[in-house]
């Protein structure tokens, strides 16, 4: 069991069931969703995620290309999304209160990173998007671990 | 000039420049603040920074004091969610978070702070120096922030 909530604990989620390892992504949309480097996002199948409070705080945006962000509405916190697809959850992994069990696995969009951004590590680096669309590959393809 | 602004372009600023300290901060609350693994936190001076537009926009939250003042404040777009500039009425100096900028600042990071709670799934590999709280504490009593 993996749980996560937003900052003001108003929105809390369990997920129960394998996470795919975590891709950071560096674009500039993904900055000004965190204000930081970029995303920092795992996913899991749909039915292993729960809301276990909350999901009604939870407040979307969309630009007309399909980005969008979801966040609660009381704290501005980033929140899991539904994929497109219905099969996917894509999770924030700074909302997690709890060890995944798996790491940084790709960055992605590299090429757009803030002049500021020194990434690190040993995790792959992909100028754009990844070499395979990551959303329809949960699980080992990723570098994913089980939880 | 140093241009910036929230996902949804509600919410416009700009910095005439950006004084630091630059720091990442990885305390549960900036994780969670961002969803990442840590708070780019770039300081500015109040004189320097100038919002343009999206003031209707700004939504404030405050957590709860876990040891002592200051509370832990947050502010976001209410419409895209983007954690927004916000300084406190009469501060000389604060802090924004350096994904919004669309412009190079010109400084870098200085900093990880709050090492001691990063996150179980986030390795720093970077050089720069890792400061725990209490490491912090002791910086900052040595050299103030500007303004402070």
């Amino acid at each position: 069991m993996i749980r996560g909530s937003c900052l003001c604990g108003g929105v809390r989620f369990e997920i129960e069931g394998r996470v795919s390892g975590i891709g950071q992504c560096h674009c500039s949309l993904c900055r000004k969703v965190s204000g930081s480097v970029g995303d920092a996002t795992l996913l899991t199948a749909a039915r292993s995620f729960r809301w276990t409070q909350g999901e009604e705080l939870v407040q979307s945006w969309r630009r007309p290309s399909g980005f969008g962000s979801h966040f609660c509405r009381a704290c501005g916190s980033p929140l899991p999304r539904l994929h497109a697809s219905g099969k996917l959850y894509a999770v924030p992994a700074g909302a997690l209160d709890d060890d995944p069990g798996t790491g940084v696995v790709q960055h992605i969009f590299v090429a757009s990173k803030a002049p500021w951004d020194a990434i690190g590590g040993d995790a792959p680096q992909y100028a754009e998007g990844p070499p395979a669309e990551r959303d329809e590959r949960p699980g080992p393809e990723t570098g994913g671990a089980t939880a | 000039m140093i241009r910036g602004g929230c996902l949804c372009g509600g919410v416009r600023f700009e910095l005439a420049r950006a004084v630091g300290p630059f720091e990442l901060c990885h305390c549960p609350r900036c994780r969670k603040a961002s969803g990442s693994a840590f708070v780019a936190g770039l300081g500015v001076l109040a004189r320097d920074f100038r919002l343009i537009s999206g003031a209707e926009w700004v939504r404030r939250y405050e957590a709860p004091i876990r040891e002592a003042p200051p509370p832990y404040r947050t502010a976001f777009c209410g419409r895209c969610g983007s954690p927004v500039p916000d300084p406190p009425p009469g501060a000389a100096w604060f802090e924004l978070p350096a994904g919004l900028l669309d412009d190079d600042p010109g400084v870098r990071p200085e900093r990880h702070i709050f090492v001691e709670c990063r996150s179980a799934w986030f390795e720093i590999a970077d050089a720069l120096p890792r400061l725990t709280r209490v490491e912090l504490g002791a910086l900052r009593a040595r050299s103030p922030r500007p303004g402070a």
